[in-house]
């Protein structure tokens, strides 16, 4: 449904090119959710904000594909990819108070967004298009939310206006953005849940990008792990969390704190993205780095001869299983 | 941890001054052209007098003999107009220089959060309904047309934004963590506008400052437009310009234009500077 | 209702700064060295002439005396007369407000379609070169005194290519007397006098445009300032991610942004009533501000203070006016 292929998106800045997207390869599936996870500046928003068209200057997408449906977005005319967002592809983002327009009443919203899409109808059209789709995001009283302003709205009530805007023309795939991250704990998980079923009621498609792990392993059908502007392994989420081959995935998700544990602490800083490093990202934090590592960049490689599960590092070989590496490790240690 | 809260910003920005204006093309470009500027009409020799008449070439169109033209008195106009930025320009600076000053004085005080100064800065407000122009041209006539008054004047009108601008600054500022730490550790409200808050809102004060000289220059052509403020036959770009608007009417551009030229080119270099400063200013927050 | 209380207060304000401006057009008198009455009068006056000037401005009564009856004249509608001419100020401005009022009213008319333009098309394309060329612009547009540019239109327009009347006033030569409103161009359609309405159009082409181009510097500054800070909102990019056309989406940013465009639109305006008098004196205006400066130049004080008066009270209201409208636009404020 959506196969994004080497897409690359830097921006300049005063101190120089921010190399925030760098060839990123993933692909969702029809009825698929696939969740995007890393640390906050990894370039997560930047990739789906490249996919989406919405990279504004000083940004600029210097190379890639991203085919949904057999139409590359980023080749076709900004007209063209202006009207596959919000009617084939919806997007959900982090701050529902910042997303609402402060002066437009609800109801105006949905007008505009609906005959920008579908040409000239009514007030009264468009309001029982809106109507529904606020009871679907499980509104009561959707009246009187349609005729109120995005500062009335609490900020679960507000996230589910936003995302019966994202879902009123019946997009196929769904993009959020961190969806929940700006609401408290009790609303997150309404938020998610009410992602979920609209996803898979309708047999629809979601990316969804967050930095919670524990989000991904409950609500993902497939996971991408990013680091530094680049996918380092993506997979079925059950694999990737039972056996994570790449070194930092296994960090990251050693972090995830369980009662009465530790949180992994990771030593090294995330490489700057303006003097990006020649080998691996990763290779100054990791503990089983090689000396190729910091010199060659690894390619993208299958895990364990597994569909769709993908790992770039030098430590996993194509063909040997994630765990046996680990003893390669050692093994190169001692030697 | 706590070494990283007591670090001033101050310090670092203020010692970092020089190199932002090294590295900031517009301000050097800027400040280079007043400065040559100021500097040619001192020391330059200039092809005529400035105060001295020729009754026999009145209204002459620019030549090889008179580059800018005559105006209908015989004047040289390119020897007045680089002539007059001995007088407007400095004017504009000293007047730039005592709002700063005043400005900074009471911009300070009034950058408490307590009911009088908010009460200060509601009358700046009303202040500001004043029409300014007349009101300078009518301090500026009843004191008696000094040179002085031309400073009060400009005074009466950049104070105010600039202690509105240094409150705003200081507001944000008392708010953040290091002025917090540095109360904490005893240092006196005195000291802590003086050596915390001051150095901080240095930046875009100066550059505030470069849009209030650009704005003198203005208000010294429009005054002595009017003819408030200055003695003929000395030179200054404003009376030029009026002496040349009768002349325009029957096509004698070159004497409105050239002054009017040195006035546009001189606010610019002061906006440009102001830009510069401005960007830094931002850039280092 | 919060509306409601919030209007309340700003007209409390009112009192307080028609108090503020009073006191100063009184306090106007005092700021003059030696003695007032000399210096209006002239070096070259009589001592009876002198005299007579002292008690017409109540010189030889004790200054809350003075400011007593000041404020009591004032209360009646009654501004004083002319030192020179011994006309009422009251019906003389009557005359002068609209006059002044139409020309800045169509200037900042101007501002906002070119300032504005400039500003959006600077947020628009920021960091492009469209961005460059209006910044650009803006800068130079805020280096030309107005005076200069209307001697540079008049020369332009006027003498060169003719399309333009030349600087004599609002109509030139006409025996259009003006009325009810004295507004000419409103008063001229209620008579149905199309070809003075077009004549008073034509003289004001040039004073609107000179005021209307150089005052599109400051809009165009702020317009650029709140703009690119809209278009760089959450709100724009959600706007953006819904497949909303640009010109929609400039819209949405523009929403956001207007509240200090307005409140900016209403400074200048206060600021015009005054500052538009070098270029009313260029034009022959015979606005307020072209009496102002004619006055101070001859001290003519009741003049002074009835137009310093004036002035700032059509700033006062123009102020609070669009204070409250930015309030009432804002569903934030209005519904709280």
């Amino acid at each position: 449904m959506l196969e994004v292929e080497n897409v690359t998106t830097r921006f300049r800045s005063r101190r120089g090119v921010v190399h925030a997207v760098n060839g990123v390869s993933f692909r969702v599936g029809s009825s698929e959710i696939v969740g995007i996870v890393g640390e906050s500046g990894c370039g997560k928003s930047a990739t789906i904000r490249s996919v989406l068209g919405l990279i504004q200057p000083p940004g600029e997408i210097v190379g890639g594909r991203a085919v949904f449906d057999g139409t590359d977005l980023l080749a076709i005319p900004a007209g063209a990819l202006r009207r596959l967002r919000g009617s084939e592809i919806g997007f959900v983002a982090q701050n529902p108070f910042g997303s609402l327009n402060p002066i437009l009443s609800v109801a105006a919203q949905f007008h505009n967004l609906i005959v920008a899409h579908r040409g000239r109808l009514s007030r009264k059209q468009t309001r029982d298009m809106a109507l529904q789709a606020l009871q679907s995001v499980g509104i009561s009283g959707p009246e009187r939310v349609l005729d109120g302003y995005a500062h009335e709205l609490s900020g679960g009530m507000a996230q589910r206006v936003v995302i019966g805007m994202a879902t009123v023309l019946g997009p196929r795939l769904l993009v959020a953005d961190e969806p929940t991250t700006a609401l408290d704990m009790t609303i997150q998980r309404q938020i998610l849940d009410l992602l979920q079923d609209l996803v898979r009621k309708r047999e629809r498609s979601m990316i969804l990008v967050t930095h919670d792990l524990g989000v991904v392993a409950q609500y993902c059908d497939r996971v991408v792990v990013m680091y530094a502007g680049k996918v380092i392994e993506t997979g079925p989420t059950a694999q990737v969390f039972a056996r994570p081959a790449h070194p930092y995935t296994q960090a990251l998700l050693g972090s995830v704190p369980r009662r009465g544990e530790e949180i992994g602490i990771l030593a090294g800083r995330v490489p700057s993205l303006i003097d990006y490093p020649p080998g691996c990202a990763f290779s100054n934090r990791c503990v089983h780095a090689l000396d190729r590592c910091a010199r060659i960049v690894p390619a993208s490689r299958p895990v364990a001869g597994e569909d769709g599960w993908n790992v770039s590092c030098h430590l996993v070989s194509g063909d040997a299983d994630p765990l046996s590496r680990e003893e390669d490790v050692r093994a190169h240690r001692a030697g | 941890m706590s070494e990283r809260v007591l670090t001033q910003p101050g310090r670092r920005r203020s010692s970092a001054m020089p190199a932002i204006v090294r590295e900031n093309a517009p301000v050097v470009l800027g400040l280079a052209f007043i400065v040559l500027f100021l500097a040619a009409s001192f020391f330059a020799p200039l092809p005529y007098g400035p105060t001295t008449p020729d009754p026999l070439a009145t209204s002459q169109p620019p030549s090889a003999l008179h580059w800018f033209g005559t105006d209908a008195n015989g004047f040289d106009v390119f020897s007045r107009t680089i002539a007059a930025a001995q007088r407007d320009i400095p004017l504009a600076l000293a007047g730039t220089l005592a709002s700063l000053v005043l400005g900074i004085v009471f911009g300070l005080l009034v950058s408490t959060k307590s009911r009088w100064s908010e009460r200060a800065i509601r009358g700046l407000d009303v202040f500001q309904a004043f029409p300014l122009v007349i009101i300078g041209t009518a301090i500026v006539t009843l004191t008696g047309n000094r040179l002085e008054s031309v400073v009060l004047a400009i005074v009466l009108l950049n104070v105010p934004r600039f202690m509105r601008l240094i409150r705003s600054e200081a507001l944000a500022l008392r708010e953040s963590r290091f002025i917090e730490a540095a109360r904490a550790l005893g240092a006196s409200p005195l000291r802590i506008l003086w050596r915390h808050i001051l150095p901080n809102v240095m930046g875009i004060t100066l550059a505030q400052s470069s849009i209030a000289a650009a704005h003198s220059i203005i208000v010294i052509a429009a005054l002595s437009f009017l003819g408030v403020g200055v003695s003929p036959p000395d030179p200054s770009w404003g009376l030029m310009i009026q002496e040349g608007a009768r002349q325009m009417i029957v096509g004698d551009w070159w004497i409105v234009v050239f002054p009017g030229f040195a006035v546009l080119v001189t606010v610019a270099a002061f906006n440009l500077v102001a830009d510069g400063l401005q960007a830094a200013a931002d850039a280092s927050q | 209702m919060k509306a409601i209380r919030i209007i309340g207060k700003r007209l409390l304000l009112i009192p307080i700064s028609v108090f503020a401006l009073v006191t100063l057009c009184f306090a106007l008198v005092q700021i003059i060295p030696g003695d007032p009455a000399i210096t209006v009068a002239g070096s070259y006056a009589s001592p009876q002439e002198i005299a007579r000037v002292r008690t017409e401005l109540g010189l030889d009564r004790p200054w809350h005396e003075r400011y007593l009856a000041y404020v009591g004249g004032l209360l009646q509608g009654d501004l004083g007369r002319s030192l020179f001419t011994g006309r009422p100020i009251t019906s003389e401005l009557a005359r002068r407000v609209p006059a002044t009022l139409q020309l800045i009213t169509l200037a900042l008319l101007v501002s906002w379609i070119l300032g504005l333009s400039l500003g959006v098309a600077g947020a628009y394309f920021r960091g492009s070169w469209p961005d460059r060329v209006t910044r650009g612009m803006i800068t130079v547009l805020q280096s030309v005194p107005d005076f200069l540019l209307s001697l540079l239109l008049i020369f332009v327009l006027y003498f060169m290519w003719q399309l333009a009347p030349a600087p004599v006033g609002q109509l030139g030569l006409s025996s259009f007397t003006p009325g009810p409103t004295g507004f000419l161009l409103i008063d001229t359609l209620l008579r149905g006098d199309m070809a003075t309405f077009l004549q008073a159009l034509h003289h004001l082409m040039l004073p609107v445009l000179s005021l209307g181009i150089v005052y599109s510097a400051y809009l165009g500054r702020v317009g650029r300032s709140s703009m690119t800070k809209a278009m760089q909102s959450r709100q724009v990019e959600f706007a953006r991610a819904c497949g909303l056309p640009e010109w929609r989406v400039v819209q949405y940013a523009f929403l956001e942004a207007r509240a200090p465009i307005l409140t900016y639109t209403a400074i200048l305006f206060g600021a015009l009533v005054g500052g538009a008098s070098i270029t009313e004196t260029i034009f022959a205006w015979q606005g307020v501000g072209q009496w102002g400066l004619e006055s101070i130049l001859k001290v003519d004080i009741p003049v002074i203070q009835g137009v310093i008066l004036v002035s700032g009270m059509v700033s006062i209201l123009v102020y609070l006016f669009l204070d409250v409208l930015v309030m009432l636009l804002d569903p934030r404020v209005r519904y709280e």
